[in-house]
């Protein structure tokens, strides 16, 4: 946490959620409702922005794919407790499985805003400025390679997270420190191929730098 | 209540069982089973209750007994079990007309078949697998959305081994290659819906009779019917909840 309070502390800042409600849903596990609030933070603005992107060009075609995606970020919102904006998420839904383009037009505006301002809430206080970043030795992430590489292929993303979040106490220049960053994002996703191909490029990364003698 | 697991082929061929028409006042077969549970419990309960001495008790005693009766005839309607249901039909007007005879053969004949019934269920029960070595059981999870797997083998993750993938495909794959001795599907997704992939998942010989469930926020009842006509087992509603995904599941895995 960024001043070391405890996560409740700083969930009961967050405005919007249902924290205690959602904390029972998963049964009283701090970790696993932190676990489950970052990686929504990380992906909350992609998730507004497809929203807002399938809004722009919606056509008959397209309305479809929007409700799905409303549906989606309607079952997102209420995983996190954050029930109102839920409630609207789920409001569109119906609408444009409707076809109603018109009163989507009504809502769809001021839900992005709405939205956006929330997911940027949650970023600022989810983030850590203060973290500290020492110079780590390259050495390190060709020993995680191999656990990330088999994580990558038994669909494992625990071990691999794991894995990354030692390796993400240090940096080791600005191009790994990105790919390991990337990296990070595709388990977080269970993009477990797309990990696979970064963890081919981190390795070839970490081996250059090795032969350049960084 | 404990959930308990029970053979659907099995119980769907007890012939006193109108299965087809009790699951649909059920969400799901978990909820029909645990109903079926209290059943076999209530018969147990009213066997001992009520020994066959209603005939030389009060009217009180026996107009009590004629609305019992009518509760759990209406209770076997409910559980599709019509022909017991029927058979006590009989047994209410003997009772409302203390008839002694009729009364006392309608007694005997009802005890019988609560008794078999109760034995029916009883061994229509799944045993669960003890755990034969320290190996997680392997739960196969599928959503679009990461943010939901996280919550799933977040909640899920410190009893079973969860893969969790974000398209049809790729679960497809991970079936293939690993094994589940669960499924646990969302059914809106993009490309292939999760009743699209159940239906794949079970043409594979392997998985025809690998537990399925849906985690879905869809609670349509035609998704609904037609997860059942899959059968699934068991019919979760976003979010998730770990409570009740673990009372269900666990009873599996003799968790």
């Amino acid at each position: 946490m960024p001043d070391g309070r405890g996560f409740t502390a700083v969930l009961s800042e967050i405005p919007g959620i249902l924290w205690e409600k959602t904390l029972e849903a998963f049964g009283g596990s701090v970790p696993i409702y932190e676990k489950v609030l970052r990686v929504t933070a990380r992906l909350l603005p992609e998730n507004i922005a497809r929203l807002e992107d399938l809004y722009e060009t919606a056509v008959p075609e397209s309305l479809e794919l929007y409700s799905l995606e409303a549906h989606g970020l309607k079952g997102v919102l209420r995983n996190i407790g954050a029930y109102e904006l839920g409630e609207t998420s789920y409001c569109l839904e119906l609408l444009s499985k409707e076809n109603d383009l018109a009163a989507c037009a009504k809502i769809h505006p001021g839900f992005i805003r709405e939205l956006t301002a929330f997911s940027n809430e949650l970023s600022r206080i989810l983030s850590d400025p203060n973290r500290a970043v020492k110079h780590g030795d390259a050495s390190g992430v060709l020993k995680a390679l191999p656990t990330l590489m088999q994580a990558a292929e038994a669909f494992d993303g625990d071990s691999a997270l794991k894995a990354l979040s030692r390796l993400r106490r240090f940096t080791y220049g600005e191009d790994i420190d990105r790919t390991i960053a990337d990296l990070e994002n595709m388990f977080e996703r269970f993009a477990f191929g797309e990990a696979l191909k970064l963890v081919e490029k981190l390795r070839e990364l970490v081996e250059t730098n090795g032969q350049h003698g960084v | 209540m404990g959930s308990t697991a029970y053979d659907i082929a099995k119980l769907a061929k007890i012939s006193e069982f109108s299965m087809d028409a009790a699951i649909k006042n059920f969400i799901s077969y978990g909820e029909y089973f645990e109903a079926l549970d209290a059943f076999a419990e209530k018969a147990r309960q009213y066997l001992r209750d009520y020994t066959p001495k209603v005939v030389t008790c009060s009217d009180e005693t026996r107009r009590n007994f004629v609305d019992d009766v009518h509760a759990l005839q209406r209770e076997f309607v409910n559980l599709g079990m019509l022909i017991s249901a029927s058979a006590l039909t009989d047994l209410i007007s003997a009772a409302a007309k203390s008839d002694a005879e009729s009364l006392e053969d309608g007694l005997r004949i009802f005890y019988a078949d609560m008794e078999l019934m109760a034995k029916l269920v009883v061994s229509a029960r799944l045993q669960p697998p003890k755990p034969s070595s320290k190996e997680k059981p392997v739960v196969l999870a599928v959503d679009d959305k990461p943010e939901i797997l996280t919550s799933v083998t977040g909640v899920l993750g410190s009893h079973y081994k969860v893969i969790a993938v974000t398209s049809g495909a790729a679960a497809l794959e991970a079936a293939r290659k690993y094994r589940p001795a669960l499924f646990l599907l969302d059914i809106e997704m993009p490309e292939m819906n999760g009743l699209e992939l159940a239906k794949a998942l079970r043409e594979l010989p392997e998985h025809k009779d690998t537990p399925l469930m849906f985690l879905t926020d869809n609670s349509a009842r035609d998704n609904v019917l037609a997860a059942k006509a899959l059968g699934v087992r068991e019919y979760f509603l976003k979010p998730v909840n770990k409570e009740l995904l673990r009372g269900k599941i666990d009873p599996y895995f003799g968790l």
